[in-house]
């Protein structure tokens, strides 16, 4: 009886029980590596870079001569009057379910941000499968030509994007952390711009890499300039992201000279208010090794690293200066977030003053200190390629 | 006469306690607490422990006056047959408002994060179903299921913690008390309310088999369970600073932001895998007491028959708590913080307090 009970169960439970009928199997998903946001005649532009699994997997056989790992994505472009409507555009032209999870890198150009950045923020952040620690570009040509790059060295243009950022050469912003950005107390942003780097004379049009050059400067959450270097050093400085940077720095009375390779470089905000004076102190700390001298100072003279140490504080110096007149002067716009540092340590003063912030940035005090240390001479210690006579 | 056999030592009582509590607050109590106390919300759930203190002195006192009795039971004693059975029938008519609201956050939380495309009645109702197979065995069994998956729990909290550290920014700290000392006590109220759940102490402590060690072991479970809000409460804010009230699950938002070393990340659905474990204790100790409670109510020897009903009970009552679409999220908020404290912690003082009153009257009349 009890057996009979048992089998009867299990006979029904199989009705319960039917199965995967509305499953999703991998091979019939569209995986996004790479999402680019563009805008144009007054449409939001969505592009997906999506992995083509066939080519991605039998890399060894195909691996003969003359092939490259590339050719592995393909992209797909909607329109839509924003961008929760060009996403559901895109799904119509592509035959597997979409899936977002994977989308490490979002790249917007700067004519997108242009209409403000809010609105793509909320939505990576709103809809379900975005991840918040994809990483968060700007371009200056289109996103989907950069997304259409197929880059020989990488998998993908997505992948050779996501390494750059984890190097630090840039800006390396999440879209948490711009998020948080754009809503801070400054409302300004800033990313890495992404450009096309123009491809060998034998390879195809797409066959290159994506190259980061300059930054781009957000203010209230929507695009305001572009800086290239020397500013853009300056500006990175100016926010402690500035990482593997190669300064030649020369030296007073001598021919040619140094370049000094950062080891690394701390930049620490400490607003004051003294008597009702708004002050920034803006303290450098820098440590660095030379790789190249042209001139003809030998570093193993104590003085000669002394001078060399003030030059470089003072070039550093410079660049800070010039971020900071862009800034201040130029812009009139608190792109290092001066704003978010006050209301940190003085919430009292800034909240009576926070009304008059933007008129107060331009001419509030800046005071830029800067240390360095010169940590090594290389593998060399005199100038190397020199006859000996003169060197003395 | 208890309805349930079953016996538990002192540390299974703290590891059931445990999940009880901190298994839906760290889902909701960052969100709440930023949003009132900002910056210092960090500070809140410490001065919410209070309110734990407060419940588990008053439910080791009613154990003490009246040892081997539920709180069910006691109040019949103290405040007489008829005022006893209408507390009682009070705790009855709210735990399945508690219920339904634990099963719901549970139900919306696995939707929004998991399980986009299954209906909520399937989520809730098959973990509703294994709580009462759980439940049904007793408190016995109950308490060893909660001493295995709770390990895994905090397993899970450090591993988050841990990977996540490189990530964090101290600085968010700062503005230190900003608005000064209110807000933190206004984010004071959603943790006090979880504290206050404590009370399952005044339910399940007649089960325990020997009061050796019982003050301090309750007390270092409330040290765990503050110190284990308060470090999600910073990690939320160390790393969403302003943002974490932003989010409908900040420590969900914590878990997908790991990545390390690039193939260390995506590890959220194993987290929500393990979370699982935690929600299934709570739910399974709320049943419990549901079920136990409505059986010594009604006079009954046992409680099994009861559970399956009312665990169908607590299923229609997470429906019912909430109107509209703006789902629990918005209940958790404010008002039925306060409303949960009323029975939580009001009605348990009352009734301490009379007893405490009766005891005092007595030791008069004799002296």
């Amino acid at each position: 009886m009890r057996g009979c009970r048992v089998m009867i169960m299990l006979l029904l439970s199989s009705i319960l029980l039917s199965g995967c009928w509305d499953r999703t199997e991998i091979n019939d998903l569209a995986i996004v590596l790479a999402t680019g946001v563009d805008y144009k005649d007054g449409q939001a532009q969505l592009t997906a870079q999506i992995f083509i699994p066939r080519k991605g997997s039998g890399g060894s056989e195909s691996g003969g001569a003359g092939e490259s790992a590339s050719g592995v994505t393909m992209t797909r472009t909607a329109e839509g009057v924003n961008i929760a409507e060009a996403l559901n555009r895109l799904q119509r032209k592509v035959a597997r379910h979409m899936f977002w999870g994977q989308c490490e890198v979002i790249v917007i150009s700067e004519e997108a941000g242009k209409q403000g950045l809010r609105e793509f923020v909320d939505f990576f952040l709103r809809y379900p499968q975005f991840r918040e620690h994809a990483y968060i570009f700007s371009s200056k040509d289109s996103a989907k030509d950069i997304l259409a790059l197929l880059d020989p060295l990488e998998r993908s243009s997505s992948e050779s994007l996501r390494e750059m950022a984890n190097m630090n050469l840039g800006t390396r912003v999440t879209l948490l952390e711009l998020s948080q950005s754009i809503q801070g107390a400054s409302g300004s942003a800033i990313l890495t711009r992404i450009l096309i780097a123009p491809p060998e004379p034998n390879d195809g049009p797409n066959a290159t890499t994506p190259s980061l050059k300059g930054l781009s400067l957000y203010k209230h959450g929507r695009y305001s300039l572009t800086v290239k270097e020397p500013v853009s050093l300056g500006v990175l400085l100016m926010i402690n992201e500035l990482n593997n940077i190669i300064m030649p720095v020369t030296l007073e009375g001598e021919k040619g000279a140094f370049s000094i390779l950062s080891k690394q470089i701390t930049t620490m905000l400490k607003p004051s208010i003294v008597n009702g004076e708004w002050m920034m102190k803006v303290r450098i700390v820098a440590s660095g090794e030379v790789v190249l001298n042209t001139t003809d100072a030998n570093l193993t003279d104590p003085s000669k690293v002394m001078a060399l140490k003030k030059a470089w504080e003072k070039r550093l110096k410079e660049a800070a200066d010039q971020a900071l007149h862009m800034s201040q002067k130029e812009q009139k716009t608190d792109f290092y977030r001066f704003a978010d540092s006050f209301r940190k340590h003085y919430p009292q003063e800034w909240k009576a003053k926070k009304e008059q912030w933007e008129t107060m940035y331009p001419e509030l005090q800046v005071v830029v200190s800067v240390k360095t240390s010169i940590t090594g001479n290389g593998r060399s210690t005199g100038p190397q390629g020199i006859p000996e006579q003169s060197a003395n | 006469m208890l309805t349930d056999k079953g016996k538990i030592s002192v540390t299974q009582l703290a590891f059931l306690v445990f999940p009880s509590i901190l298994a839906t607050a760290i889902l909701s109590v960052p969100g709440i607490t930023m949003h009132y106390a900002g910056h210092d919300m960090w500070l809140s759930p410490i001065l919410g422990s209070l309110i734990g203190v407060t419940v588990i002195g008053i439910s080791l006192g009613l154990n003490r006056l009246y040892p081997g009795k539920t709180i069910m039971q006691s109040s019949l004693l103290i405040a007489g047959w008829l005022p006893g059975k209408v507390i009682g029938l009070g705790f009855l008519l709210f735990l399945p408002h508690l219920n339904g609201l634990i099963i719901l956050e549970y139900g919306e939380f696995i939707v929004n994060n998991a399980l986009p495309k299954t209906p909520l009645l399937v989520i809730m109702g098959t973990m509703v179903a294994v709580c009462a197979i759980n439940v049904r065995q007793g408190i016995e069994v109950v308490s060893r299921t909660a001493q295995v998956f709770v390990t895994l729990l905090v397993v899970m909290l450090c591993l988050i913690f841990v990977l996540l550290t490189g990530e964090l920014r101290p600085a968010e700290l700062l503005p230190f008390m900003e608005n000064g000392f209110v807000p933190i006590a206004k984010g004071a109220v959603a943790p006090a309310a979880w504290f206050s759940e404590y009370t399952v102490l005044a339910f399940l402590l007649p089960y325990i088999n020997s009061k050796k060690h019982l003050g301090r072991t309750m007390l270092v479970s409330l040290v765990v369970t503050t110190l284990a809000m308060t470090v999600t409460n910073l990690f939320c804010l160390l790393l969403m600073g302003d943002l974490t009230d932003s989010f409908a699950f900040p420590v969900m938002i914590a878990a997908r932001y790991i990545t390390i070393a690039d193939f260390l990340q995506h590890i959220e659905a194993l987290i929500i895998a393990i979370w699982i474990f935690g929600i299934f204790v709570k739910i399974s100790v709320f049943l419990y007491i549901f079920a136990t409670s409505a059986a010594e109510w009604f006079g009954l020897d046992d409680y099994r028959p009861l559970v399956i009903p009312l665990a169908f009970v607590s299923m229609l009552f997470s429906y019912w708590v909430v109107t509209g679409a703006a789902g629990a999220a918005a209940l958790i908020s404010a008002s039925a913080n306060i409303y949960t404290m009323m029975f939580l912690v009001g009605l348990p003082a009352a009734i301490y307090g009379l007893a405490l009153l009766k005891k005092g009257l007595k030791l008069l009349s004799k002296g």
